[in-house]
């Protein structure tokens, strides 16, 4: 390794930047006093890499763009070379972070559109070339210098990059899962829990509970006691209710406890509870059944939620056709005038 | 190839909304003509564009409310109210376009947090990957990443910018335990990934060790519609923050148009600090009716050039074009036909909807939705 360093060194010392360099097949990279990209230039990145060690390491390979910027005669403008090299020593010692500081700034004025490249904010004016272009060879090697921090920078991050695309993927998916295919939510539920349980900080993701507010769903009731000939279709409403998504399911699954209130044709309102597992839910409730002003004293019933309740019929029923069945039967039921 | 993200604002969009004929694309092509350095190719042929989408979220919202109170909305046993409620919800689906067309994205962007963050992931997710796609790859000139934004788009894509950049997206990732068989397959020392977890900045996006060459904000909505934080605080700036080593961004620009009544709502100013590197662009081109659109705004030099100009490293005007671009007419496009009188009265009715905008009141995001409501109308108007 140290062989290969030594090497590529005296080249550059002994030979400097060839003008040749300039001409050669450009990438559309910036034109540094009037000198393309070019892939021959001996600090381009594709003959660094040949030189460097492999496999890339960031912090020798560093120090040898260090050393480099160091020994060039072309680092004519003392100054600036310092400047540049106290930026990858601050890296190197730990002391900034790297290396988007090192991304030529091409500035446009929207007025005049006049166009100016720079380094560290107009540290380095890197369209200042001379009147006979002789800063040419340092802004330029600083070019390639900048674009090989860089380079070395994104390398570094890469797989850390990589891993959080898939943590923030992971996110989008789990938001997703709990939208669209976790507890159902109508508009003014989504705006409760958005206001009430969502953390601010996205990185919490969505929230583990659910507030369920005012949600109305069909289903059927079956007095206790009696026979399945005596099920009869009702609509709930959840009041108020909460859902909890246990850690570690992503909001794949959830279950949930709400009170209960139902509303049916041929007899007064329903109060009671529910629980619910997944699109499962099960309820008990009491109406006022004798008409005394008192509907806790009489036989309680039971509320299966649509899932369940085909579920528990056993039938082949399409799920659609059950519903209609249901809504039919309730719009039949309503007394006169609704 | 640098890379430019484009984020649509408010209104339904097509999947094809930034390719279509009077999408962004084509209306950057056809101006980048009038420069020596694209004439007869297409400006794909130099920018790598990634447009982003996010209404099609807001469809399928709607779509499953609508589907939701479909099923309950004529049931009789329901108490009056919440009858009223399921009518109204299961017609969004429906009235998207109607809807859409009252800004009711704003409504559901700004008003229900859960939406704005799926909205945010979704424009953070795709910057994400891209940008870890083409920085993976080492050679030549480093790509640059630019944005333009426009509309509700600058809000979405300041407030989704800011979390990229400031959040710890991969300390969840950190906390499960050490990286795989890629890391040692890349060749970095385990020295190297026990300093970046000691260090405890599992954010490879943060400021430091990644920037945007360029951030327009077209029309920019940000100061009033953001939920993150408010555009002078966060790091959407060209400023260093919080002791970074380098900004988020070289180059902002905020570019407003003189009689467009959307950015002048609680309107954003660009800090004095951030100047030179931040700049407020001022147009006031007439070219077609919809002074508000994408397209529009591309139409003048003084947003086109600089975008240009930004995102292909080797494009700069000759004194020629930059001498044309100066006298670009005030009136042109499909506006060049009209009277003067249709002109004026044109300018005057955007003049006094600007001057509206401006006036201070309580609810800023529904005087907000009335004005762009109005604007349409003016636009509709002299279609």
């Amino acid at each position: 390794m140290k062989l290969q360093a030594l090497a590529l060194g005296i080249a550059i010392l002994g030979f400097g930047m060839p003008a040749g360099a300039q001409g050669s097949p450009s990438d559309e990279g910036f034109i540094v006093c009037d000198r393309n990209y070019s892939i021959s230039h001996p600090l381009s990145w594709e003959n660094l890499a040949r030189q460097l060690p492999s496999p890339v390491e960031f912090r020798t390979s560093a120090g040898f763009l260090l050393t480099t910027l160091l020994r060039s005669h072309n680092q004519s403008e003392v100054a600036s070379r310092d400047l540049f090299a106290s930026k990858i020593r601050a890296v190197l010692e730990g002391k900034s972070d790297c290396c988007a500081q090192f991304a030529i700034k091409k500035d446009v004025d929207p007025d005049d559109f006049s166009t100016k490249l720079s380094l560290f904010d107009d540290s380095i004016l890197l369209s200042s070339c001379g009147a006979n272009n002789e800063r040419a060879p340092q802004l330029d090697e600083f070019r390639y210098l900048a674009h090989a921090m860089e380079i070395l920078g994104n390398l570094k991050l890469a797989n850390n990059r990589t891993a959080a695309v898939a943590a923030i993927r992971a996110k989008e998916e789990e938001f997703d899962q709990m939208i669209f295919h976790g507890f159902p939510m109508f508009p003014w539920e989504a705006l409760a829990n958005s206001l009430l349980l969502t953390s601010r900080q996205i990185t919490n993701g969505p929230p583990a509970n659910q507030l369920v507010f005012l949600h109305p769903s069909i289903g059927a009731e079956v007095q206790v006691g009696l026979r399945e000939s005596h099920i009869q279709p009702s609509l709930a409403l959840e009041p108020l209710g909460f859902i909890r998504y246990p850690p570690r399911s992503k909001h794949r699954t959830w279950w949930g406890l709400s009170f209960l209130t139902t509303f049916r044709g041929d007899m007064g309102l329903g109060l009671g509870g529910m629980a619910r597992l997944q699109n499962f839910s099960l309820g008990v409730l009491w109406h006022d059944s004798d008409n005394d002003g008192r509907p806790f004293n009489s036989k309680p019933f039971i509320f299966l939620g649509l899932d369940l309740y085909q579920f528990a019929s056993g039938s082949l029923r399409r799920y659609e056709g059950l519903r209609d069945e249901i809504r039919q039967t309730l719009k039949e039921s309503a007394p006169p005038g609704d | 190839m640098n890379v430019l993200f484009l984020i649509h604002g408010v209104g339904r969009q097509s999947e094809t909304w930034a390719t279509c004929p009077d999408g962004p694309i084509e209306t950057l092509n056809r101006a980048a003509q009038a420069y020596s350095k694209f004439k007869g190719r297409h400006i794909r042929e130099f920018i790598d564009f990634v447009p982003i989408r996010y209404d099609d979220i807001f469809d399928r919202i709607l779509g499953q409310w609508a589907n939701s109170a479909e099923e309950l909305k004529n049931l009789p046993a329901l108490p009056g109210a919440l009858s009223g409620a399921l009518q109204f919800t299961s017609k969004m689906g429906d009235d998207k376009d109607v809807l859409f067309t009252f800004g009711f994205d704003v409504a559901l962007y700004r008003g229900f947090r859960l939406f704005g963050q799926r909205i945010q992931l979704r424009v953070i997710s795709e910057m994400a990957r891209v940008i870890a796609e083409r920085t993976a790859k080492a050679g030549g000139t480093p790509p640059a990443f630019g944005v333009v934004a426009h509309s509700l788009g600058t809000c979405v894509a300041h407030d989704s910018i800011h979390l990229l950049g400031s959040e710890n997206w991969l300390s969840a990732a950190y906390e499960a335990g050490p990286l795989g068989a890629a890391e040692e397959a890349q060749g970095f020392r385990k020295s190297e990934r026990e300093l970046a977890l000691a260090l405890n900045t599992p954010n490879p996006f943060r400021p430091g060790t990644f920037l945007f060459n360029s951030i327009f904000m077209l029309s920019n909505t940000s100061e009033l519609l953001q939920t993150v934080s408010p555009p002078a605080r966060s790091i959407v700036c060209p400023l260093p923050v919080n002791g970074a080593s380098a900004p988020y961004c070289q180059s902002f620009y905020s570019v407003d148009h003189r009689l467009d009544p959307i950015s002048k709502v609680k309107a954003f100013s660009v800090p004095d600090a951030w100047k030179p590197n931040g700049r407020s662009v001022i147009i006031d081109h007439l070219y077609d009716p919809n002074i508000h659109a994408f397209s529009h705004y591309l139409l003048n030099p003084k947003v086109h050039i600089p975008l240009l100009a930004k995102a292909v490293n080797d494009f700069a005007p000759t004194t020629d074009e930059v001498r044309i671009a100066r006298e670009f007419p005030q009136f042109g496009g499909n506006l060049e036909q009209l009277m003067a009188d249709e002109k004026a009265k044109l300018s005057s009715r955007l003049a006094i909807l600007v001057e509206d905008a401006t006036r201070p009141v309580k609810d800023e995001i529904g005087h907000w939705l009335e004005v762009y409501g109005r604007l349409r109308e003016i636009a509709e108007g002299v279609s």
